[in-house]
């Protein structure tokens, strides 16, 4: 038994754990997991920025025992405590293992880089392959979708430096990069067919699937930001559209056939960049535009829940797992975040108050800082 | 993609699942049964924050062109549809769904707009300008009662921290010089009327749903005030004292109840106090940097334990 990482079906095993936790105390799910121990999301959000702390705090410590130069040190110390925590604890997903590996990684990678001088483009695509390879170790989305991104930053700079000899960004040194963006995310939707025997690499295609056409629209406009127009054929305005336009299409047509969620969040991200970009269209004023398209959103939903109140074709509207406590979290967070109950909206228009009170806000403020 | 038909199979045949739950997961696992439950919520809850963001932006800037009564008039009557729709299924007796959870929401974040825009036109309430928010407060929470609605709690009791002058901004917590000690009472007021809130809803016990919501607020402006008296030299004993007393409250409270939440609160806010001491009062870097290792180390080895005890797992 590998005390590296989990077999695939152990994995699965975690996952259904995870995923239908009322059954995660019978002896076949016990038995099926092997001992490998997980945590539930908010914990290790919690473990892993934990881990990122102590990895920190053990940088600086060999940095200043060392006089500087502590990137090997540092990294070879966090690689040695990770795997031990992995092996001995038989720990998968559970947050501080990750942050440790990943720091080891970027730390190795950017001393292995930087040994004679550093060339900015060398560090980066260092800096990527150890993320992504991380990623691949842990088996996390995250960290692999992360390594991807980042080798667009290394291919930015590498292209900037050999066509143009500038390492700043260029619009067509950006279409490229762009262009491989989409690619990534166009393969990652393809191999989504497959059928996967480890859940894990299926969730990294997923991510891939959502993130990397958005860092694709994102490169395209680095350099044009104005933008659609009609009236104006440029070749790039056309491809800035176009491109989440055709993905997001493909994207709802490959969800709904193989029944998927990564797919159909991703045309969502990308239909909010043909949004983005159509912006100068109408000429309509921002805030006329954003009503807009939030009651376009609010209506094409409403009838959606409605069409799917009963399932058509498998397909329905309703909760049909448990409550997802963690949404449900961010639900309230986000609502308390977009609440309009900032006094300062009001101070700003109002005389300042005299009588007794604070001075800063509470009952009574003045306004005043 | 994958599957999980295997495994479904061994616990049917294992008889921890019978055969119709079993061919419930079977369904949800291989997608003839698909829900888009979740991506509903999110198209919704970023069609309200367009909404809001758009109105935001007209009460801003249109006020010399529309004019504020026909501004205020509008977003009333767009406040109260969205209240009306909510009112008639309660009356109806009908539950309501995702999409009226969020319209309602919509109708309450209108309104907290409006009575903002109303307050900030006419002076209605002259001096005490700023009483708009706990007034808001009510109104949100009569309706999240009536309503039977944690969105329109969490609405309330923003609008309430509002009134005590508690950003919602994280990076004020690091770059806020200078009334720190005013700011930290505030929040810790705050915390304080939201828990005897808390209290009194359990005592109600009607709405059990709402305790939960209550109890995040309540910790989170408590460890907030701590944080806060953390940042500067004269409170930070205070601060100190404030999120270690809290984060073993709320490792306890997380024990006895076996929420994960409180105690991963508890954790990381005392991790958090403990960096920003250390980088306060010792003056060596080197000492500083063990320090905060050793602590990380204690807190997550804490964490681990207290996890695995609301797991009822082997530390």
């Amino acid at each position: 038994m590998s005390n590296f990482r989990p077999a695939a079906v152990q994995e699965r095993w975690l996952l259904l754990a995870a995923r239908w936790s009322a059954y995660k105390s019978a002896e076949s799910v016990k038995e099926g997991i092997s001992g490998w121990r997980t945590v539930g999301f908010l914990t290790r959000c919690a473990f892993f920025l934990l881990g990122m702390i102590a990895a920190i705090a053990v940088s600086a410590i060999i940095a200043i025992a060392f006089r500087g130069h502590f990137e090997l040190g540092a990294g070879v110390i966090l690689l040695v405590t990770a795997e031990t925590l992995i092996a001995s604890r038989r720990l998968f997903s559970a947050g501080a293992e990750e942050a440790l590996i990943v720091s080891a990684y970027v730390l190795i990678a950017v001393a292995l880089t930087t040994i004679d001088h550093s060339v900015d483009s060398i560090v980066t695509f260092g800096v990527a392959v150890a993320i992504g390879l991380a990623g691949i170790r842990l088996l996390n989305p995250l960290l692999t979708t992360l390594g991807a991104m980042t080798i667009s930053l290394a291919i930015s700079f590498s292209l900037g430096l050999a066509i143009f000899h500038s390492s700043s960004m260029n619009s067509r040194v950006d279409l490229w990069v762009s262009i491989y963006c989409y690619g990534v995310a166009v393969v990652a939707l393809v191999l989504g067919a497959r059928q996967f025997q480890r859940p894990s690499h299926d969730r990294m295609l997923d991510w891939l699937v959502i993130i990397m056409p958005m860092t694709g629209y994102a490169w395209s406009i680095n350099d044009i930001s104005n933008g659609f127009y009609l009236g104006e054929h440029m070749p790039m305005q056309w491809y800035i559209l176009l491109m989440p336009l055709f993905y997001a299409i493909a994207c709802v047509a490959v969800g709904i056939r193989r029944r998927t969620h990564a797919p159909l969040f991703a045309a969502m991200g990308c239909i909010a960049c043909v949004a983005y970009d159509l912006r100068n269209l109408t000429g309509m004023p921002l805030q006329w535009r954003l009503i807009l398209w939030g009651s376009v959103m609010l209506v094409a939903s409403t009838i959606a829940e409605r069409l799917l109140r009963k399932p058509r074709r498998g397909i329905t509207s309703q909760q049909l797992e448990d409550r997802n406590i963690v949404l449900d979290a961010a639900e309230l967070a986000g609502t308390a975040l977009i609440t309009p109950a900032d006094k300062q909206v009001a101070a700003d228009t109002q005389p300042a108050m005299e009588g007794g009170g604070g001075s800063f806000s509470g009952g009574g403020a003045s306004g005043k800082y | 993609m994958h599957s999980l038909q295997l495994e479904l199979k061994k616990l049917n045949a294992d008889r921890v699942v019978d055969d119709s739950t079993f061919a419930q997961l079977r369904a949800l696992d291989n997608g003839s049964v698909f829900s888009v439950f979740y991506e509903l919520r999110v198209a919704l809850y970023i069609a309200v924050m367009l909404v809001v963001t758009g109105v935001g932006i007209i009460l801003k800037e249109n006020l010399d062109r529309i004019g504020p009564i026909t501004i205020a008039l509008a977003i009333g009557v767009a406040a109260a549809i969205c209240y009306y729709i909510a009112i008639r299924k309660k009356v109806k007796g009908e539950s309501r769904s995702i999409v009226g959870d969020y319209v309602l929401l919509l109708g309450a974040l209108l309104l907290s707009a409006d009575m903002a825009f109303i307050e900030s036109s006419f002076h209605l309430l002259k001096d005490r300008w700023s009483l708009y928010l706990p007034l808001l407060a009510v109104v949100h929470a009569a309706a999240a009662y009536f309503l039977d609605s944690r969105l329109l709690l969490s609405v309330a009791l923003a609008a309430l921290a509002g009134w005590f002058g508690v950003s919602r901004h994280i990076d004020d917590l690091f770059y806020m010089y200078g009334e720190t000690w005013t700011r930290g009472l505030r929040a810790l007021e705050c915390a304080g009327i939201v828990l005897g809130w808390r209290i009194a809803n359990n005592k109600m016990g009607k709405f059990p749903q709402f305790n939960e919501v209550l109890d995040h607020y309540a910790i989170n402006l408590g460890f907030w005030a701590g944080l806060l008296w953390c940042q500067a030299d004269r409170s930070i004993l205070w601060g100190i004292l404030t999120v270690a007393i809290l984060s073993a409250f709320g490792i306890r409270n997380g024990l006895a109840k076996r929420n994960e939440w409180f105690v991963v609160y508890g954790v990381v806010y005392a991790a958090i106090s403990i960096c920003i001491a250390a980088a306060k009062l010792i003056d060596d870097a080197m000492l500083t940097a063990f320090v905060i290792l050793f602590s990380v180390v204690g807190v997550s080895i804490l964490l681990w334990r207290t996890h695995a005890q609301i797991k009822g797992e082997k530390v």
